[in-house]
């Protein structure tokens, strides 16, 4: 593939509770920041003890200036802000969007599931005459990517993908084909996802949350063999990608390098421990050859891992598997460490802090983490930042549901 | 509940749909025209305002609704036949 034909990052946009651009981001990242504190949005069993990275002070009027945001729920406002901070970091102005058609691939995992509850809950407790007709539109899964491409304006593609947590990646390497195949020139993509009562509950029914074992503690410990679960997280990320030729015409600044991506599904959904660290090796192995690399070009991970008892164990055991001996010190970030599991946003969020990472030849550590597991070991994994020269990382997703997106990201030539 | 409450109380619903200050509302305000709303927000304040009045009014006499004005007018005409 010729450098013309690559396909590349200009600019990001982020909304989360440590920061709401990209390098203060990083740098929140490499200071081991937490964003995990009380949880206010709702109530839950626990009281006051119960803690998520959840956005306390979240405005979306701020950025899209003082405008009726009523159709938009949470979700729909979370993506359009981020995508108005992505096409103004990669200078897609509206004069060039009026030239120039930009696509649109966004990652969830539950959309607006809380508008969804809410909706039926009017029509169960005010009668079925009086369900909310706003609210309606933001009951199906595509609301939130329609109402941003509404919001700005984009004229190209506009897409839905749900996959759990991979979904954020998932988006990324579905927007990367786009670009190559020439169905777009530029495409936001990324993730999103709200906290939410229903999420929350259901994950604390089943015992996935780590707070609820071990209140007392800081976070949630990617790795570590004291990890108890995992915590809850909210936020929306998009990530300008471009050909190389385009991003070369208008003279934008290129970040990354999207070499390549690969999925694989697990259909045991987890039951077979093995089974799950084969998937991983399987869309791990998709990811180089799609880039044309081996095992050894990738310098650093940016790993799924948030905390979970059995999803941590089986994403070490994938990287053994894909990385053989080379995994025992390959350096290894969980960012869900420190921003919570973030579902449909969480590929998008690992994706920008590994091109951060990239640039600025600092991987952050994993905040919090002491002595891994006798049996994985990944001496890579560390709980402090470090200077590293880094010329490619790897992004991998696992989900709840079997799965698995893996996708590798290069820093541009100087 | 005489007129002017009920102008408050539209005015409120109003403004929770569109999200301006129900001080900004003017008596006279249309809702396309001057208030900028589109068809799903205009049903939405129909539906509203059927609930908080309790009005239970066929579809088509809410979809009529064009302003401020007409709201109240409605509301009051409704609670004049309730009565009668």
């Amino acid at each position: 593939m010729s450098q013309q034909d690559r396909v590349v990052i200009t600019g990001c946009g982020v909304v989360t509770p440590l920061a709401d651009e990209p390098q203060a981001l990083f740098d929140a990242l490499c200071a081991g920041r937490s964003a995990l504190r009380p949880l206010t949005l709702f109530a839950a069993a626990g009281g006051g003890r119960r803690r998520a990275a959840e956005l306390t002070d979240f405005d979306p009027r701020r950025d899209l200036g003082k405008v009726n945001v009523r159709p938009l729920d949470r979700v729909g406002r979370l993506a359009t802000v981020a995508a108005r901070r992505a096409l103004a970091a990669s200078g897609w102005t509206d004069e060039r969007r009026a030239e120039h058609d930009v696509a649109l691939v966004l990652g969830t995992m539950f959309g607006s599931v809380r508008t969804v509850t809410g909706f039926d809950h009017r029509a169960l407790t005010a009668g079925p005459s009086y369900v909310k007709p706003l609210d309606f539109a933001n009951t199906v899964i595509n609301a939130a990517a329609g109402q941003t491409a509404i919001w700005h304006g984009l004229r190209g593609v506009s897409s839905t993908l749900a996959g759990g947590p991979t979904a954020g990646l998932q988006a990324i390497g579905y927007a990367a084909d786009l670009v190559r195949s020439g169905r777009a020139g530029a495409v936001l993509a990324g993730g999103v996802e709200e906290l939410c009562a229903e999420s929350f509950l259901a994950f604390d029914r089943h015992g996935l949350l780590g707070d609820a074992a071990n209140g007392s503690r800081s976070g949630p410990v990617p790795f570590d063999a004291r990890r108890a679960g995992f915590a809850l997280g909210e936020g929306a990320a998009l990530l300008m990608v471009e050909s190389a030729r385009l991003a070369a015409a208008r003279d934008a600044p290129v970040l990354a390098v999207v070499r390549g991506h690969g999925s694989a599904f697990d259909p045991r959904r987890g039951d077979d421990e093995g089974s799950a660290a084969r998937a991983l090796a399987r869309a791990i192995a998709a990811a180089l050859a799609d880039a044309g690399l081996e095992a050894g070009d990738v310098d650093a991970v940016s790993a799924s891992a948030n905390g979970s008892v059995s999803g941590d164990r089986r994403e070490a055991l994938g990287l053994l598997a894909a990385f053989g001996d080379g995994a025992r010190e390959l350096p290894i970030t969980a960012v869900k460490s420190m921003l919570g599991e973030t579902l449909g946003a969480a590929g998008a969020l690992q994706t920008l802090a590994l091109v951060e990472a990239l640039a600025r030849g600092v991987l952050p550590g994993i905040a919090g983490l002491g002595s891994l597991d006798d049996d994985l070991p990944l001496a890579g994994a560390r709980a402090a930042s470090r200077r590293l020269d880094m010329a490619r990382g790897l992004v991998t997703t696992t989900g709840f549901d079997g799965n698995v997106h893996a996708l590798i990201v290069e820093r541009p030539a100087p | 509940m005489d007129a002017a409450e009920v102008r408050d109380k539209v005015k409120e619903v109003i403004a929770n749909v569109t999200g301006i200050e129900a001080g900004e509302i003017a008596d006279e305000a249309n809702f396309v025209d001057d208030l900028g709303l589109d068809s799903l927000s205009l049903l939405e304040i129909a539906v509203d305002v059927d609930y908080a009045f309790k009005l239970g009014l066929p579809e088509e006499r809410l979809q009529a609704l064009r302003t401020v004005q007409d709201t109240v007018d409605l509301v009051l005409a409704h609670r004049v036949e309730a009565a009668a």
